[in-house]
């Protein structure tokens, strides 16, 4: 999937993402990081089409994604976003049968294919006990699960995550970046992810890429980009960097 | 699930009934069986009269009942406010205005009423939508909005109206609602625009779903949120504007009827407007049996029991939208 000289800016004025060029790598788990404001959210959302860039475009098997039709997108490519609403008495298996939804016709019924869809997206989320609860008796956690869910019911390829961690106790947090680790290593699902927390970029990613005020500073395996210097840079913040025999890199903030 | 079928069966028994206690009492009085015979048979002098006079006034009410109740539901989904109503926020008067101008200007266009109506009543959603979009609906400045744009047209209804007398001449019925007079040919005229109305809203139930998550969500899913938006809008505005150009300026209904009717059967659209078009006819017809046995010869237009049952509903709705939202 190309990223290739994406401008874009919510005013016309100042410009949100300044000229960006990428490569996700299918297949692996690519996670962006950076500062508020950087423009990371931005990105996923002109990823996945909800923005329409000034300028450049997005490719994904030789072809511009604004030249792809809604519903065959829908079926390649499925995003969780940071804040989600829906009405508060829809089962969980109901909103996850929403993303059945690019499959079917206007009139079309629910077939075979897609009730196994929607299993294998409650099996992967560990919801199928919860099926039948409606979303407001759910914790916190087991929301975002639901919209994850949804997500993986549409079937695609390509899964995105827009800051899936943000508001979840640290027990949640790591249940869901599992979950993230398992769908790519055991279903091969190409994983886009907007993370705050640095360590759990390094721990969960293949490839990280940092961003400041639109432009990407560094992209690259965990290792690769993330030294003391790019923190400081992007960040202002100083840190130390540490190597632990069974966890690999850590990062600890200093100060500023 | 069961609570859903019961739901079902209640208000289809309720409408059932209804339709036998208002063609039963007036100031003609049969009873059922003597009414089931007549009907049969065709030589009971009575039940012919009630025929021609009073079954199109209850296929009437029902008809504007369920289509303001279903138009009510759409536009709910469309801006995501469960405080929209076509007569609150002037799509109805706004639908009234044009007919009104247009069978005083040229009488013999009577057959192409609805149509007028639909011409009115998506100028008037059109405003509302233009006027009170800021990047979002917030959904009290849409009802602010709305409740100007709606004393807007029926000021200019009413003066239009008045002009010169107070007569009360035949064009009054386009601004209020009596449901004496109906004929079959208006039953027809609301047959065919108002179940062309149901039927699409049925088909657009999914779309309406959709709707309920948000935008960036919707579109995810495959959706074209605008076309989805825009033909929504249409299907709801054909649904009031016929309900105003044969029933008249009737408010409220939009706004009662589906916040029941969730709180019955849920809030998938799929069950919610079906339920809603039964529960909007039973209110209507209710609302006109009532109006016209309770101070019997005098008539209480359906359009007055609505709006008094229905100003108390809205105050106590924003109220309550006040706690989910905040502001």
């Amino acid at each position: 999937m190309e990223i290739k000289e994406i401008t874009f800016s919510y005013d016309r004025k100042t410009d949100q993402l300044n000229r960006i060029s990428s490569n996700i790598a299918l297949g692996k788990v690519t996670t962006i990081i950076g500062p508020n404001g950087c423009g990371k959210s931005t990105l996923l959302g002109v990823m996945s089409q909800n923005y329409k860039p000034q300028a450049g475009e997005i490719v994904l098997d030789g072809k511009a994604l604004s030249l792809t039709k809604p519903k065959d997108l829908a079926k390649r490519l499925a995003v969780v976003h940071q804040q989600n609403e829906a009405p508060s008495d829809l089962t969980v298996e109901k909103l996850t049968s929403f993303g059945r939804l690019p499959h079917r016709s206007l009139f079309g019924q629910t077939e075979e294919e897609d009730e196994k869809a929607v299993e294998w997206a409650l099996a992967c989320t560990n919801l199928q006990d919860k099926r039948s609860l409606k979303l407001d008796q759910l914790s916190g956690g087991e929301r975002q699960r639901v919209w994850i869910a949804m997500a993986l019911a549409q079937k695609t390829n390509i899964l995105f995550l827009d800051e899936p961690t943000t508001f979840l106790d640290i027990y949640y947090q790591i249940e869901i970046l599992q979950l993230v680790r398992t769908l790519n290593e055991t279903y091969g699902l190409t994983i886009v992810m907007v993370l705050h927390d640095i360590n759990q970029a390094i721990r969960y990613s293949d490839t990280i890429i940092v961003m400041k005020a639109g432009e990407i500073v560094k992209e690259g395996t965990p290792e690769s980009v993330i030294t003391e210097e790019i923190v400081k840079a992007t960040y202002g913040v100083d840190v130390i960097l540490k190597q632990d025999e069974s966890t690999g890199l850590y990062m600890i903030p200093v100060s500023i | 699930m069961i609570r859903k079928i019961a739901s079902f069966i209640i208000i289809a028994v309720l409408l059932a009934v209804a339709i036998m206690i208002s063609a039963m009492t007036g100031s003609i009085k049969v009873g059922a069986l003597e009414l089931f015979q007549g009907l049969l048979s065709g030589t009971n002098e009575q039940v012919e009269v009630i025929k021609d006079l009073r079954f199109p006034r209850i296929i009437v009410s029902m008809l504007t009942g369920a289509a303001l109740a279903v138009s009510g539901v759409l536009l709910q989904a469309v801006m995501r406010n469960p405080l929209a109503d076509a007569g609150v926020i002037g799509i109805s008067s706004g639908a009234g205005l044009v007919s009104l101008l247009i069978v005083t200007i040229f009488p013999g266009l009577f057959f192409w009423m609805p149509l007028f109506s639909f011409i009115g009543g998506a100028f008037a959603c059109y405003l509302v939508y233009a006027l009170s979009w800021k990047s979002g609906l917030s959904p009290l400045r849409l009802i602010l909005v709305g409740i100007a744009i709606n004393a807007t047209f029926t000021g200019l209804g009413q003066s239009f109206n008045y002009r010169g007398s107070y007569a009360v001449t035949s064009v009054n019925q386009a601004i209020s609602s009596i449901f004496t007079m109906k004929t079959w040919q208006d039953v027809n005229i609301i047959a065919i625009y108002g179940i062309v109305g149901l039927l699409l809203s049925l088909l657009l139930s999914s779309w309406c779903n959709m709707l309920s998550l948000q935008d960036k969500t919707a579109k995810n899913l495959g959706l074209r949120v605008t076309r989805a938006r825009l033909l929504i809008s249409v299907v709801a505005v054909l649904l009031a504007s016929v309900a105003t150009a044969v029933g008249g300026l009737i408010a409220f209904v939009g706004l009662l009827v589906p916040h029941i009717a969730r709180l019955l059967v849920g809030s998938d659209h799929k069950v919610l407007i079906p339920f809603s078009a039964l529960g909007g006819a039973l209110l209507i017809l209710t609302a006109d049996t009532l109006g016209r046995t309770l101070l019997a010869p005098t008539e209480i237009p359906a359009s007055i029991i609505m709006t008094v049952i229905g100003g108390p509903f809205l105050i106590f709705m924003l109220r309550k939208s006040d706690r989910v939202h905040g502001n």
